[in-house]
């Protein structure tokens, strides 16, 4: 059985590829994080040519903002025509970071990249590797704040393997704007059979009726922030020859990546044994590693009697972090630390404490009776515990 | 609980008590009365510092007690701690600042104390408890403020916290700031979020930005290029303004020149020439006038020299004297006077020649004769003169062998006259005279020497010598030996031996003297006449040197003459063309022939002078040949002058041309007859005219150039900022400077919101656990107060906003603040509180410590005067108190209730 492949890439956010590189990185490793990053469309096209792929997918935020970079615009043109070169065809949807209305002029895109207008469909045919026929079709932002649901336009496709080209929020994901919301049910039922989806930057793949509905995730992790954490990349999509679309393969190709680690000091009662455990729970990160630089946020939590873990002030935690980072280089190499919080709390039995007829019990008690967030509850009580707890 | 009770205090040393002893403590309820300034505070307060420490500083009315003598306070405690006695020496040491220094030291039951062991024994008691809880003074009772210091009381033992730990209201206190400070944080990290974004816009619109620039920088460009052509068409007009006036300048020029030029006199061409030629024309005359004078001079000077060497001027013209004839004629004058002067030394010469050789032959003759020499033995002499020194040797020998002989002789005849007398036989024998050598010998080298000096003295000498010698011989008589015969023999032989050896010598004198051997005649004589034969000898070659030299000088004489002649006639061929006498041929004339060379010289130099007057006439008269006709009769001075005025006009009028000659030019240059020039000098035809246009012109290129300055520097700045977009990536580092301060943002917010909710559940349950839990402290200050005011109420604490303790009355007008009670129900609240957290501190320590209350009274009334001391009689059931009071009433309804008292 003959496969054919394709590439489904979205939200490279070109030119702007990072949000934020912490509070303690120098100067010189932001310049070297920037420099690696500006590299992963690159990466992208070598996975492409290296993978063999009939056509490549972009679906939408290619670029950060609606007005381009000039280098990223320059990086990402190169690319294209490397692809051109290659003879692999690029379909490309924008969205709500760069919507239709500006792009890079249009006539110094290669003759290999098809662009998606705004508002209506357009659909376009690949003779595939193996002779299958793909309908590639998409649809663009017109503007940032599309909050047309855009399913609809592809409800009248038809085909034996159509793959369908959108920037969306599909089931309303909190972490983004819903823009072009959809819903799983429609996806389902359309005649699509592959969903080539962007805006979301955790990567999901999807099974529908007649396929796959699929996130790629952003291709390089922006920040600390859970969702831009972990491997980022494409997926790798491959059709039989019968036109159907098997289960899509992730390859990461991002230039660093983001992880966030927290280090439990339960055990530790002794400062001077912190980097031990940081220093242990870095090498697991980097072992499992794809030898990518690694940016961290380390957050050490758990109960302690060291008041330098539990109350550190902005200085002293500033500190902690410049001694964890004298002895990360050897474990993170070309990585970093990006980030050290502490939330550690008195070694209080916090269960024991709310049945005690305590300031304390009393003060556990009412904020468990208060409606709030968890997060800001979880946080307010390591705060009453440290302000305490240790006095009782 | 154990209960600490004073008992007494003893040998006090300060303060009224100095010396006063105190009994009569030992009673749960004391009264100590005593007027005002008896004392009272001063003792309450001794007592609060031996049991709970010193707590005054100098500041706080330490002074009190200055009036103990060393600045220590002392006083002998005594006391019970349950079973224990107490004795304690309580001594302070009262210092300028701070609080005084402990020394208390003493013994608890069997053990030692000192403050800490003291203290130890008491609960941990420090000096701030005792005085907060147990020290009741009656103005703090009555003052407002003392709700503060309940504040910090109520946390303590309201919230179970222990002495010196946190309080929670200080762990709020520090959410607050913490709060206030995460807000502080939140409202920076905004304002930079706003920042970032309004980068982000501004780089956001770098590619219009971009755009915009490049056009604005086209449009700059081509407003440049046509600031630039405008001002060069300004420039070219205004050049061709600048040109029109300075040709019509130039034209008024040209006339003003010719005018000028019309009006000067024209000269004709010969007197031009002149002009040109004055100053060569007055060097000459110049020159001229000084040659006529030098002339004169050197004319002059001439006659004078002439007149000295004593010649005629005309015979002196053309002559010369140069220094090869100068040579010749002092040589020939020389030689003639040399040959002068050879005439008569040559005749003097021959006079003296002739005179030696008559000397001469004289003292041969004389000489001859008396040798006894003729003519023809003197031949003999030249051939023997040779060896008369020999001759004279051999004399010498043959005179010593001579005497010898007459010596043994004598010796023979003496020896022969000994013999005699002896009857022998003794031949005499003869004696002959002799001369002392010696004294020859110095005569022969005087004489050698005057024959050096003169061959005339050398003869003199030679005859004296001889004749000193001949007077001065003397007779030598050998003695004559007187031996025996062969003594005689001897001598005979001697005799023979001499007499040989004699005549041996006397041959060989005869055959060096040849013929001439008579001449020596006996050794006597000998010397003598050989001395004169030398003699001869010399004077016939002097007389042979006379005659040479006369004939030398003769041959001279007759020579001189004919060299005198000669030399005349070679100097008169040398004098006689030069007109010169030979009279001046003499030894003067040396000095002559100076007088003679200044005269040729004088007369020469006077003819070169006159020659250059008479060139430079002829100059001087070339000079002007064409005008000369001009100047007849006049002087080369005034001529000059008269040339000088014609060269000053014509110089002029040649100026005039030459101005006119620029001007024409000027004229020319400026193209005045172009018809550019034409055009405008009709629009403009005055000089002011065209200078306005000149100056709008001038005004017009200005505001070009200032415009295409602006304009340059406008599209250096576009450029550079062009340069600076197109080259910066600024939009992903904007990017991640606001992800960053997002994620901060989302940090701050959460930390804020955590902050405002732990602080509002702090703050709420802190509030709710103290009203829940202050009910011993309150219930027991209500119990208390009830006892002795049933009407008066409860008490009910609560907190302000600030946390502060607010203390209210529930009483039978409701509740009310403590600010509207009444001083005394004020006072009377404050002492049940103060006595609630006694009997609380108490319960804590295990150690019932005594109430020491100073006039806690003063602020209430009468009811609650006897209030209070029914509730301090009640508390000493549990506490030891002792009170101290001025008040008589006070006293005396305490020790109606069983107080003892202690007057002071």
């Amino acid at each position: 059985m003959a496969t054919a492949k394709f590439l489904h890439a979205a939200d490279l956010h070109l030119g702007s590829p990072l949000k934020s590189l912490g509070d303690a990185v120098d100067q010189e490793m932001v310049d070297f994080i920037k420099a690696r990053v500006n590299t992963v469309f690159q990466r992208l096209v070598d996975v492409a040519v290296d993978e063999q792929v009939d056509f490549v997918v972009l679906a939408g935020d290619i670029y950060d903002m609606v007005d381009r970079d000039p280098g990223a615009q320059r990086r990402f043109l190169l690319g294209l025509r490397r692809l051109d070169e290659a003879g692999i065809k690029v379909f490309m949807a924008h969205g709500n970071h760069d919507p239709y209305i500006r792009d890079i002029p249009r006539g110094l895109l290669p003759g290999n990249v098809v662009v998606f207008p705004p508002k209506k469909l357009l659909g376009e045919t690949v003779v595939m590797s193996n002779g299958v026929e793909v309908t590639v079709a998409g649809v663009s932002y017109g503007k940032k704040e599309e909050t047309d649901n855009l399913v609809p336009l592809f409800a009248n496709l038809s085909g034996r393997t159509i793959v369908g080209v959108l920037h969306t929020n599909v089931g309303g994901n909190g972490e983004h704007d819903n823009y072009a919301p959809s819903t799983v049910a429609e996806l389902d039922a359309s005649p699509v059979n592959y969903w080539a989806l962007g805006h979301i930057h955790i990567r999901s793949v999807n099974p529908t009726r007649n396929g796959w509905w699929a996130y790629p995730g952003n291709l390089q992790g922006r920040s600390v922030k859970a969702a831009e954490c972990g491997p980022k990349g494409v997926l790798i999509v491959e059709v039989d020859d019968d036109g159907s679309i098997r289960e899509p393969r992730f390859v990461e190709c991002a230039a660093v990546r983001f992880e966030r680690l927290e280090v439990s000091v339960d055990d530790i009662d002794d400062i001077a044994l912190v980097n031990d455990a940081v220093n242990d729970a870095l090498a697991a990160v980097v072992s499992d590693g794809p030898g990518l630089p690694i940016l961290v946020r380390l957050e050490l939590v758990g109960q302690t009697d060291l008041t330098e873990l539990r109350s550190p002030t902005p200085e002293s935690l500033k500190e902690l972090a410049a001694t964890i980072r004298e002895e990360v280089g050897a474990v993170l190499g070309d990585g970093a630390i990006v980030k050290v919080r502490s939330s550690c709390t008195p070694r209080v039995d916090l269960v024991a404490e709310r049945s005690r007829d305590t300031l304390l019990g009393n003060v556990l008690r009412a904020l468990d009776g208060i409606e709030t967030d968890d997060a800001v509850r979880d946080q307010a009580t390591k705060i009453l515990v440290n302000a305490l707890g240790a006095g009782r | 609980m154990k209960q600490l009770r004073i008992t007494g205090v003893q040998g006090l040393t300060f303060g009224r008590h100095d010396g006063r002893t105190i009994d009569g403590f030992d009673a749960p309820f004391v009264v100590v009365h005593g007027l005002n300034e008896s004392g009272k505070s001063t003792l309450a307060e001794f007592l609060v510092w031996t049991i709970g420490g010193p707590w005054r500083t100098f500041a706080q009315n330490t002074d009190a007690f200055r009036r103990s003598p060393d600045g220590v306070v002392f006083g002998r405690f005594l006391g019970v701690l349950d079973d224990d006695v107490i004795d304690l020496d309580s001594r302070f040491e009262l210092k300028k600042a701070g609080t005084p220094k402990d020394l208390r030291k003493g013994v608890i039951g069997l053990h030692e104390v000192d403050p800490t062991k003291f203290a130890d024994r008491l609960g941990s008691l420090t000096a701030a408890d005792y005085k907060t809880i147990y020290r009741l003074y009656g103005a703090d009772l009555g003052d407002l403020g003392s709700a503060d210091a309940f504040s910090d009381l109520f946390s303590r033992f309201a919230l179970g916290t222990a002495t010196g730990g946190t309080s929670p209201r200080q762990s709020l206190d520090v959410l607050r700031r913490d709060l206030l400070a995460a807000k502080r944080d939140l409202s920076g990290l905004n304002t930079r979020r706003k920042e970032a974004e309004r980068q982000i816009k501004e780089a956001s619109a770098v590619p219009d930005r971009v755009a915009k620039l490049e056009e604005d920088e086209r449009a700059l460009a081509a407003d440049i290029q046509e600031s630039g052509t405008l001002e060069g068409e300004r420039a070219v007009r205004k050049a061709l303004f600048e040109r029109v006036k300075a040709g019509h300048a130039h034209l008024e020029s040209l006339q003003r020149e010719r005018a000028t030029l019309d009006a000067l006199p024209v000269f004709p061409a010969a007197w031009e020439a002149a002009a040109d030629n004055f100053a060569s024309i007055a060097a000459i005359a110049g020159g001229l006038a000084g040659a006529a004078r030098a002339a004169d001079a050197a004319d002059g000077a001439a006659v004078v020299a002439v007149a000295t060497c004593g010649l005629e001027r005309t015979s002196l013209a053309g002559q010369t004297l140069s220094g090869p004839e100068r040579l010749a004629l002092t040589n020939a004058v020389s030689s003639v006077v040399s040959a002068g002067d050879e005439v008569a030394a040559s005749a003097a010469d021959l006079d003296d020649a002739m005179k030696q050789l008559n000397e001469a032959t004289a003292a041969v003759d004389d000489l001859c004769r008396a040798l006894g020499i003729d003519n023809e033995q003197l031949s003999e002499l030249d051939s023997v003169g040779g060896s008369l020194d020999t001759v004279d040797g051999r004399i010498q020998r043959w005179i010593e062998d001579s005497n010898k002989a007459i010596d043994a002789r004598a010796e023979l005849e003496a020896e022969r006259a000994r013999r005699a007398n002896l009857g022998v036989t003794t031949p005499a024998q003869a004696s002959r005279p002799a001369l002392d050598p010696r004294l020859v010998a110095v005569g022969v080298v005087v004489v050698a020497a005057l024959g050096i000096v003169h061959w005339a003295a050398a003869i003199v000498a030679g005859l004296v010598l001889a004749g000193v010698l001949f007077l001065g011989r003397k007779d030598t008589v050998a003695p004559a030996p007187a031996t025996d015969n062969g003594r005689l023999a001897e001598l005979e032989g001697k005799v023979r031996g001499a007499d040989q050896s004699a005549a041996e010598h006397r041959a060989l004198i005869k055959k060096s003297l040849g013929g001439l051997d008579f001449i020596v005649t006996d050794p006597d004589t000998a010397h003598g006449r050989i001395v004169g034969l030398k003699h001869l000898v010399a004077q016939r070659l002097r007389a042979a040197a006379a005659s040479s030299l006369v004939n030398e000088a003769r041959k001279r004489a007759e020579a001189a003459p004919t060299a005198l002649l000669a030399a005349e006639s070679a100097a008169a061929s040398l004098l006689a063309p030069r007109g010169i006498p030979m009279t001046v041929v003499n030894g003067a004339f040396d000095s002559w022939l100076l007088d003679y060379e200044e005269a040729v010289k004088s007369v020469e130099a006077s003819r070169i002078a006159r020659d250059k007057v008479d060139g430079l006439r002829a100059q001087f008269d070339e000079m002007i040949v064409g005008i000369r006709s001009e100047f007849a009769g006049m002087t080369p001075e005034a001529i000059v002058t008269r040339l000088s005025d014609v060269r000053d006009q014509v110089g002029t009028r040649r100026k005039a041309v030459a101005k006119v000659h620029e001007e024409q030019l000027k004229v020319t240059g400026a193209n005045m007859d172009a018809a550019e020039v034409h055009e405008v000098l009709a629009e403009y035809p005055t000089l002011a005219e065209l200078a306005v246009q000149i100056d709008l012109l001038d005004d017009e290129i200005a505001h070009q150039r200032a415009r295409r300055d602006d304009l340059i520097s406008r599209r250096t700045d576009l450029v550079r900022e062009l340069d600076d977009l197109r080259a910066t990536e600024v939009l992903a580092g904007l990017a991640l400077t606001r992800g960053q301060i997002d994620e901060d943002l989302v940090e701050a917010e959460a930390k804020v919101s955590a902050l405002e909710l732990a602080y509002d559940v702090l703050g709420d349950v802190i509030d709710t656990y103290e009203r829940d839990n202050q009910d011993p402290v309150v219930a027991t200050a209500s119990g208390l107060i009830a006892g002795v005011a049933p009407e008066w109420g409860s008490i009910i604490m609560s907190r302000n906003e600030k946390g502060e303790p607010v203390i209210e009355r529930h009483g039978p007008e409701g509740r009310l603040g403590e600010h509207v009670i009444s001083d005394g129900g004020r006072a009377l609240l404050y002492l049940g509180i103060r006595l609630a957290f006694a009997a609380k501190d108490a319960e804590r320590r295990n150690v019932s410590l005594p109430i020491i209350c100073d006039d806690p009274l003063v602020h209430f009334d009468d009811d609650r005067q006897l209030a209070a001391v029914q509730l301090l009689s009640r508390l000493s059931s549990d506490h030891q108190v002792v009170l101290f009071t001025c008040e008589e009433r006070t006293r005396d309804y305490a020790a109606s209730l069983g107080a003892k008292v202690i007057a002071i």
